[in-house]
């Protein structure tokens, strides 16, 4: 008996060490409030990470955050999502402002253009988010202090600024609460399978929402993660073993390893999306810049 | 900017009445004044402290809670030298509605706001004009 009980202790500390989240985002339903040294940390950091990216130029970014030690997998962060610039709606603005132009074309743009500081609008953060460890998730709009105040594993933050015509495209999306669901999928897998829909985790959806915003036939998630695989996206690929599955399917709701194949699952090669394989295909595709690291 | 005409006069004379009134859309969801679904620190739509807390840390222990339908009002007292003030928060946060009078509440200053502790943790937000853009939460799938 004492056997069984160590073996399963063993296999549930493997399997919380191993799934402390690689998608960052599965939130422990801790009710208790931060203390003040914590908030303030990440107040101080949601600060200035919104005066770095004022300073940006940028209307749509994409961050991460270290919210999980994932460096035993070689990663620095855990978590993504779109960061922008909610700035007043043409029509809101004065009709004294000039209507953007195309540098190219001379026609109307909606493109991002810079606008007076006093005109700019704050940042907002839209992300998937897969709360108090159960197998769903949903999607939010929250501020900087939201997304930095879910106790980070580091105070530190890295964003690329994709370029002009992508935060065109993204921006069309981030404002749009029904595009923002149209690539998501509620069961949630923190390891989900980058090439199917059985689950989606939160740096899954981000992704596949940049690939359905960036072309208006991926439509659907089979057409987006089809679309990623022309445009060659590589997934990050953790080496898990079977007791490690095993553990964390157990202990875990928001584990799941079914989704995966079985030749891949079965030699312990488990395929999934990460911010730093998002970020190396970005600059790769050369449609975003080198990660900025704010501190 | 916290009407002066709203607070008794002895309280006007001597707070200083923050800019903290709740901007257009950052309040415009029913569940933003929380700062997060997890964390459960309700954010207040105005404040009007004594002068001594704004400017740096101090205590103010709750003499009362006054919730309507628009709110709820905490009305509380600089533990120094009895000056009394208010801060105001949105009437769906529960936490702020069950709090109980003599709580000692300690206030520390930072760069985007007022945060209020109390036993060790961060019961209340009063953020200024910085933190207030800093802060928004909505869920935007069902």
């Amino acid at each position: 008996m004492s056997r069984v009980r160590h073996w399963l202790r063993t296999l549930t500390g493997a399997a919380g060490l191993a799934f402390a989240t690689i998608a960052g985002a599965g939130q422990p339903c801790d009710t208790q409030p931060p203390d003040s040294y914590t908030m303030t940390r990440a107040l101080g950091l949601a600060e200035r990470v919104q005066q770095s990216l004022d300073s940006s130029g940028a209307r749509v970014v994409i961050v991460a955050r270290a919210g999980q030690d994932l460096t035993k997998y070689g990663l620095q962060w855990s978590h993504l999502a779109f960061a922008y610039r909610d700035d007043p709606s043409p029509g809101a603005m004065p009709a004294a402002l000039p209507a953007p132009i195309s540098p190219l074309l001379g026609q109307i743009s909606d493109q991002p253009t810079a606008l007076p500081l006093a005109r700019r609008g704050t940042w907002r953060i839209v992300h998937k988010l897969n709360q108090c460890g159960t197998a769903n998730a949903a999607v939010f709009r929250q501020g900087l202090a939201e997304f930095f105040l879910d106790t980070p594993f580091r105070y530190e933050a890295a964003y690329v600024v994709p370029d002009l015509e992508v935060q065109a495209a993204l921006l069309r999306t981030v404002v749009d609460d029904q595009r923002l669901v149209q690539w998501h999928t509620p069961a949630y897998s923190v390891v989900a399978y980058p090439w199917s829909t059985r689950y989606q985790q939160s740096n899954q959806w981000a992704l596949e929402t940049l690939a359905g915003s960036l072309d208006p036939a991926a439509a659907t998630r089979e057409r987006a993660q089809a679309w990623l695989q022309l445009h060659d996206y590589q997934p990050t690929v953790l080496h898990i073993d079977a007791l490690t599955r095993l553990g964390a399917r157990m202990t875990r709701a928001n584990v799941a390893f079914d989704d995966h194949p079985n030749s891949k699952r079965f030699s312990d090669h488990i395929e999934t999306v990460t911010v730093e394989s998002m970020f190396t295909w970005m600059q790769r595709m050369q449609i975003a810049g080198r990660p900025t690291v704010v501190r | 900017m916290e009407p002066a005409s709203s607070l008794p006069p002895r309280i006007a004379a001597v707070a200083l009445a923050l800019s903290l009134a709740a901007a257009g859309t950052a309040h415009a969801q029913s569940n933003v004044s929380r700062i997060s679904e997890e964390s459960l620190v309700p954010i207040a739509i105005s404040a009007a402290l004594p002068v001594v807390l704004v400017a740096g840390a101090g205590s103010i222990v709750v003499t009362g809670v006054q919730a309507s339908a628009d709110g709820v009002v905490w009305f509380v007292e600089n533990v120094v030298d009895g000056v009394k003030g208010s801060i105001r928060f949105a009437a769906d946060a529960v936490s702020v509605t069950a709090m109980a009078v003599g709580t000692v509440v300690v206030v520390t200053v930072v760069a985007t706001g007022m945060l209020l502790s109390a036993a060790g943790h961060v019961i209340a937000f009063i953020p200024n004009e910085i933190g207030r853009s800093l802060s928004y939460n909505q869920r935007v799938s069902r």
